[in-house]
């Protein structure tokens, strides 16, 4: 029977796109096993769903690279300010330790 | 008083705490992993997305993001709204207004998205037909000849440029509409002034009107706006016309060249464009032909295995892997109730009222601090009883990379401090006393110096981390916005879909134990049969040949390799299998496994299906 191209070029991208979802495998078979059932217009709102599924985890993905880069930053500034602490408290400790010894005296 | 949350124990049931204990293990290995695949330098693949995404990427994922970030907020005002309605009307009415605007700009928001995925594919469409090289990868992915690709493309083109003109002509006339409604406010305001002594006074005032000039001004500027109005409505009804320009947007299949020729020609001719009654119904209801069926599970199982950019996301973990956490909240607070917190709601809304000029961001955020709250619990508090074990899990490494840094720093600066004051007592002879109680005590309060900047970054960590999974997983959302299509159409197969439970829990650990995500199924009529095949199967000898003693089982007297190693994968990805050369994780591992191994096939009836279509059988 004749498919055109624009509806086989669908369902490719359907299939596709549902193959990399992260949707449940339980959702994934309910909709493989009903395809039969499946009209065009099905196909346009599955792609929908899944092209928007995509670009919301596209852009967690950018949003967690984000955190992970900033994260590594801030640990970073925080090594150097327990470095910078440690100076401090050597001084005033040092400080302390000369001024007793000084008094003991 | 009511009782506080830090207050309260955890109340996670002994299950719930031994899956949290599985998922923290769960989540160190994914850590580890992750580790080596972000230092592999393997880029995510996006599959059919990917090859688009490198033309659209930019324009249309910017569009997507604005879009985006109006919706999620929202769905947060309307998460809060009821609360606020409750504690405090007045703040409310005008987080109705902020919602009013967000709803226009997320309409619009929607067809820039709409245009720029459309004009981004034409752009990739017309790129295809300009490259000999793309022009056959591309016939070759569809299984196109060359003709039948330049006619797709050629269609293709057309009808998306078709849909451009009517998302075009929609947004116009959303845009003359907006126009309308200021000029026929005007018209009320100018009406009340003329019937208000005071107001009219007030009016010839401020212009330097006399009384007469006042009236006259008035009714000149109302017949203007009435005029401009008429103008605008351009003789049609708008609603018509607005209706017309939605018709035309509408994703619209043309089934031959014909077809698409006088679609492009109506729009050209700026008539209005109305589609094949024939084609559109049978775009709605004709199922797909049992060809269709049998290329959408050959595509399908193409292209499992294929990295994903979710695959990347989650294998990359570092502290990702903690969303299962937000479902154990979740559950705790609901358990908790609401009554508990009613006065400390309160005090948060009389809190948003005293606060001037609030932005619609920060008003969003403190409703959703009230909605946390209302739901029994603050996830941003650091006495939070979870909040602990929260942080630990997402700086976890970096956590225990500290701390060691932290021994060092101390053993470095105490031996710092030991030869600076053995200096000190070289240079002036003088005596000075560090003895090992008050090097012990220097130890330990720099020691609590370290740990409290620790304690800092820990929590400050925790508190982005929150924001992430509050704007970027918020299960209504994810409803709404993102699976809301798909829910329909599962919807009318009969199928009730839990869906809001995919953003944010166990799915994505791919678990066998994951929670339900349908309800009882009452298939529709439409609904072809399941395949009365048998669940399980015990292993004889290795997967392949119980997959192939399998499909003789059902009728397929002499399955191709081809068609076994479709159900041998099925099988091993269902049963949690190990198999190396195709990328599979799991346990046992393929060729490690026990004989009489149960093997479960339910997964699998699908390709039984397809081959059984493909055979004609």
């Amino acid at each position: 029977m004749y498919m055109s191209p624009e509806l086989k070029y669908k369902i490719t991208a359907c299939a596709s796109l549902l193959a990399a979802s992260p949707l449940d495998e339980e959702i994934k078979n309910t909709i493989l096993e009903n395809v039969g059932g499946m009209t065009e217009s099905d196909i346009d709102k599955i792609i929908s769903a899944l092209e928007r599924e995509t670009f919301e985890l596209s852009s967690l993905s950018e949003v967690l690279t984000k955190f992970d880069a900033d994260q590594v930053q801030n640990w970073e500034s925080l090594e150097a300010k327990q470095k910078e602490a440690a100076d401090a408290l050597i001084d005033e400790t040092f400080e302390k330790i000369t001024t007793n010894s000084i008094s003991a005296e | 008083m009511s009782e506080k949350f830090s207050d309260i124990p955890p109340q996670l049931s002994e299950e719930e705490l031994q899956k949290l204990a599985s998922r923290v293990e769960n989540d160190a290995k994914l850590t580890a992993e992750g580790s080596q695949y972000v230092n592999s330098g393997e880029e995510p693949l996006l599959d059919v997305m990917q090859a688009r995404e490198k033309s659209v990427s930019i324009e249309v994922i910017s569009v997507f993001k604005k879009r985006a970030e109006i919706d999620r907020t929202l769905t947060q005002l309307d998460a809060v709204l009821p609360f606020i309605e409750e504690h405090n009307p007045a703040v409310a009415e005008g987080l109705k207004k902020t919602k009013e605007d967000l709803e226009v700009k997320s309409e619009e928001g929607e067809r820039a998205f709409d245009l720029e995925r459309l004009k981004s594919e034409i752009e990739d469409l017309n790129r295809t037909v300009q490259e000999g090289t793309a022009m056959s990868r591309f016939g070759s992915e569809h299984g196109f000849s060359k003709d039948e690709t330049y006619a797709f493309v050629e269609k293709r083109v057309a009808e998306n440029e078709a849909k451009i003109r009517g998302l075009e002509k929609a947004g116009e006339q959303d845009g003359k509409r907006v126009e309308i409604d200021i000029l026929k406010a005007e018209i009320n305001g100018l009406n009340k002034t003329v019937q208000e002594s005071t107001a009219m006074a007030q009016y010839g005032a401020d212009h330097g009107f006399s009384k007469d000039k006042t009236y006259a001004h008035i009714e000149n500027k109302i017949a203007e706006n009435e005029s401009k109005i008429r103008e605008l409505e351009g003789g049609e009804t708008l609603e018509s016309a607005v209706v017309e320009a939605q018709t035309a947007s509408e994703p619209e299949v043309i089934v031959d060249a014909s077809k698409a020729d006088e679609a492009v020609d109506a729009s050209q001719t700026n008539e209005p464009f109305t589609p094949d009654a024939l084609v559109k119904q049978e775009k709605d209801t004709a199922p797909l032909t049992p060809e269709a069926q049998a290329v959408f599970v050959e595509s399908y199982e193409e292209a499992r295995g294929k990295k994903t950019v979710w695959g990347w996301i989650k294998e990359r973990a570092k502290g990702f892997a903690t969303f299962g956490l937000w479902e154990f909240r979740q559950a705790e607070r609901f358990r908790r109730g609401r009554n508990n917190t009613a006065e400390e709601i309160a005090g948060k809304a009389e809190q948003i009222s005293k606060v001037s000029n609030l932005s619609v961001e920060q008003a969003v955020e403190e409703a959703y601090t009230m909605r946390m709250m209302a739901e029994g619990g603050d996830i941003s508090s650091p006495e939070s009883p979870d909040y602990e074990k929260y942080s630990e899990i997402i700086t976890n490494n970096k956590k225990e990379q500290n701390s060691r840094q932290i021994d060092a720093i101390v053993a470095n600066s105490s031996t710092a401090l030991k030869e600076r004051l053995e200096k000190y007592r070289d240079e002036f002879g003088k005596v000075v006393v560090a003895d090992d109680r008050m090097m012990t005590g220097f130890e330990g309060t720099l020691r609590n110096t370290l740990i409290e900047l620790q304690g800092g970054q820990t929590e400050s960590d925790t508190k982005a981390f929150n924001r992430i999974i509050q704007e970027r997983l918020d299960p209504k959302y994810w409803r709404r916005y993102v699976y809301g299509a798909l829910e329909g159409v599962l919807d009318a197969w009969g199928f009730k879909v839990i869906l809001s439970s995919i953003a944010a829990s166990e799915w994505w650990l791919g678990k066998k134990d994951a929670i339900p995500v349908l309800s009882p199924a009452s298939p529709s009529p439409e609904v072809s049969p399941k395949p009365e095949s048998a669940d399980q199967l015990a292993m004889h000898d290795n997967i392949w040949k119980t997959s192939k003693e399998w499909l003789q089982n059902h009728g397929i007297t002499n399955p191709t390799n081809n068609e076994i190693m479709s159900v041998d994968k099925q099988v091993s990805m269902d049963n949690g299998i190990e198999v190396k050369k195709w990328g599979l994780d799991g346990n046992p591992i393929d060729t490690k496994m026990q004989q009489g191994f149960l093997l479960k096939f339910k997964g699998a009836s699908k390709i039984l299906d397809a081959i059984r279509v493909a055979r004609g059988l």
